[in-house]
């Protein structure tokens, strides 16, 4: 469990700050304003996943599985990207203005 | 990256030339590092007799000491027995030197010999195949993947310095643009949101052999004094020989439990033994070696280990790693992943097969830049029979070992050779005629040899269902996870092929476009 709430904040703190940016904001909504804050918000949460994974493995072995979360992430936050946008609608209303 | 011109066009002369050397090196070692990481589960898979259901802490003596007792020993016979993990599930007694061999793998519960599969399995092939590439002669191999490892680091760091847009193309995959397109930003993904594990990796492997490549450097400090450096390094304990017989210690168990009481009252924590040595079997002096490796859920590879005499029971020594060497045992235990992690074995699977992508992708755009700008035939063919034959070519091997492991019967001999080898030459009669096929089938052979990885692919789980009856379901139910694990990812790699084989270029000439995949370009190129 602990290792699915690592992997959940990781996976909403990396789109946000793919959010965060222009091109993929526009992919996602079609529209330009964006909302600011978006950025701050991805990297809080990416810096929880990793004090979930220090909670559940302790220091040593979340210096090895952290990364790699990220890495995996961030992988399939680009094939959602490119494959299936709007999947991350839902996520960027919830941030967009209005 | 604010850099220069002219570095630039160097690091990237550098990244091109190094990278087309050594790439196909770098691909098989990351392809069979990957397979590596589950070689334990490719071994039940592949030795199907060896599918028993893990039954841990049982007592040893029952099981081993009938067959110690009948062995015929000498000064020089060495025994191991691994005790059984969830991982690998039986126990294995082996012996070497002395009048006479064991290789043994017994049930842990019956103590009943199972006949395994006569086949080196993944620990036999996959794995020396990742660091030695199976070249053997002068240790060549070790040398080239050290070298091999040396480049990724320079091919990372000067691939940074390449990279224009490392944050900006942070997520950025774009699989409607052009084929080199796509290639690119695959490359430069799957390089970049895994940059650490691509420096951890090389890095760690170079300092594993460092006793290969730098052979001077620990032996100078003991003035060539080998086992004294062995013995404070790793606590091994080699007696000379008494020159008269010795027994066996009447029971082993007894001598687990010592160790592990000894380690449970150290650490606090319940220590369990996982192997056992036994040297000089035969002669008076005798020692018995009881190992136990991660004590605790730590990444370190710290090894305890406590020698007994084998005729009194007397303790020799008791060796832990000291602290100098617990960063070395990080180093160690982050690349043969032996902790008990179930989590990070997935994640460096997966790891290893985002630095397979980055390599064949790297190599794959090199290819389609060159036919692009107009390479001559006769060089097109040498390139894509190296790139495409050495990527592609090898995934299809990989399975033609799997397939020849399902398909051969037990006792076949053919030609001279064991069932073992039997195996190992379809795998490399199918790389080779993988890499003529890419050199003389032109454009075609990359799509072409991706609808064999989707056939090949469904063959091999089909093939282990057929042989052993073990569907994914059955073997699910029976928690065989090892071989789901296996069949599920010969499905996925089916699926990933099929995939590729609709976006690749086909015959007729121009690229498909993919169906089911709409041009979305519009958007992104406005704002740019």
């Amino acid at each position: 469990m602990w290792f699915l709430l690592a992997l959940l904040t990781s996976a909403v703190g990396l789109s946000l700050l793919a959010l965060s940016q222009a091109s993929h904001w526009y992919r996602v909504n079609k529209s330009h304003t964006r909302r600011p804050g978006v950025r701050a918000v991805g990297w809080v949460l990416i810096g929880a996943s990793f004090i979930v994974c220090i909670a559940r493995d302790g220091v040593s072995l979340a210096m090895l599985i952290w990364p790699m979360v990220t890495a995996t992430v961030s992988v399939a936050v680009a094939l959602l990207l490119a494959f299936r946008p709007r999947w991350l609608r839902s996520l960027a209303r919830l941030l967009s203005v209005g | 990256m604010p850099v220069s011109q002219q570095f630039r066009s160097s690091m990237q002369w550098l990244h091109t030339w190094l990278g087309i050397a050594l790439g196909s090196v770098l691909f098989a070692i990351f392809w069979m590092g990957t397979l590596t990481v589950f070689h334990l589960e490719i071994n039940r898979w592949m030795m199907p007799e060896s599918r028993v259901t893990p039954a841990l802490n049982r007592p040893l003596d029952p099981i081993v000491m009938p067959h110690l007792q009948t062995l015929d020993r000498g000064e020089d016979t060495f025994i191991t027995i691994s005790r059984p993990t969830s991982r690998s599930p039986f126990v294995s007694v082996r012996s070497f030197g002395g009048p006479e061999r064991l290789r043994l793998t017994l049930d842990p519960v019956t103590g009943e010999q199972i006949e395994t599969t006569k086949s080196y399995g993944a620990s036999g092939f996959f794995y020396p195949f990742h660091y030695s590439l199976h070249i053997s002669w002068l240790g060549l191999g070790t040398w080239i993947v050290g070298l091999a490892a040396l480049s990724m680091l320079v091919l990372t760091v000067s691939g940074i310095f390449l990279h224009r847009k490392i944050f900006a193309d942070f997520f950025s995959f774009r699989p409607q643009k052009h084929l080199r397109r796509s290639l690119l930003d695959l490359h430069n993904l799957t390089a970049v949101v895994a940059l650490p594990f691509h420096v951890l990796f090389p890095l760690t492997g170079i300092l594993i052999f460092v006793f290969v490549y730098f052979p001077n450097s620990f032996t100078k400090a003991y003035d060539g004094d080998r086992a004294e450096l062995r013995e404070e390094m790793i606590g091994y304990v080699l007696r000379d020989a008494a020159g008269e017989p010795g027994e066996l210690p009447p029971s082993v168990d007894a001598l687990v439990k010592r160790a592990e009481t000894i380690w449970t009252e150290r650490s606090g924590q319940p220590a369990h033994a996982d192997y056992i040595r036994i040297t000089r079997a035969g002669d008076a002096n005798a020692t018995v070696m009881v190992q136990h490796t991660f004590p605790e859920r730590q990444v370190a590879m710290n090894r305890g280990n406590i020698t007994f005499d084998a005729q009194t029971g007397e303790l020799l020594t008791d060796f832990t790693p000291r602290s100098a060497q617990t960063a070395n045992a990080w180093i160690k235990g982050a690349h043969f992943l032996r902790i008990d992690s179930w989590a990070l074995r997935w994640l460096f699977f997966l790891g290893g097969l985002a630095g397979s992508v980055m390599i064949a992708t790297g190599q794959l755009y090199w290819m389609q830049a060159r036919i692009k700008r107009g390479l001559e035939p006769r060089r097109v063919r040498v390139v894509r029979g190296l790139t495409i034959g050495t990527t592609t070519g090898l995934i299809l091997a990989t399975l033609a070992y799997l397939i020849a492991n399902r398909l051969l019967t037990n006792d076949v001999r053919a030609l001279g050779f064991e069932r073992e080898m039997l195996e190992v030459l379809p795998f490399f009669a199918v790389w080779i005629v993988a890499v003529l096929h890419a050199a003389l089938r032109g454009r075609a052979a990359w799509r072409e040899q991706s609808i064999a990885i989707c056939m090949a692919a469904i063959a091999a789980a089909v093939l282990n269902w057929a042989t052993t009856g073990d569907d994914i379901v059955r073997s699910a139910m029976a928690a065989q996870w090892a071989v789901v694990g296996v069949d599920s990812a010969l499905l996925v790699t089916s699926g990933i092929a099929l995939w590729s084989v609709r976006r690749l270029p086909s015959v007729s000439g121009s690229p498909v476009p993919a169906a089911g995949l709409p041009r979305r370009t519009a958007p992104q190129a406005k704002l740019r």
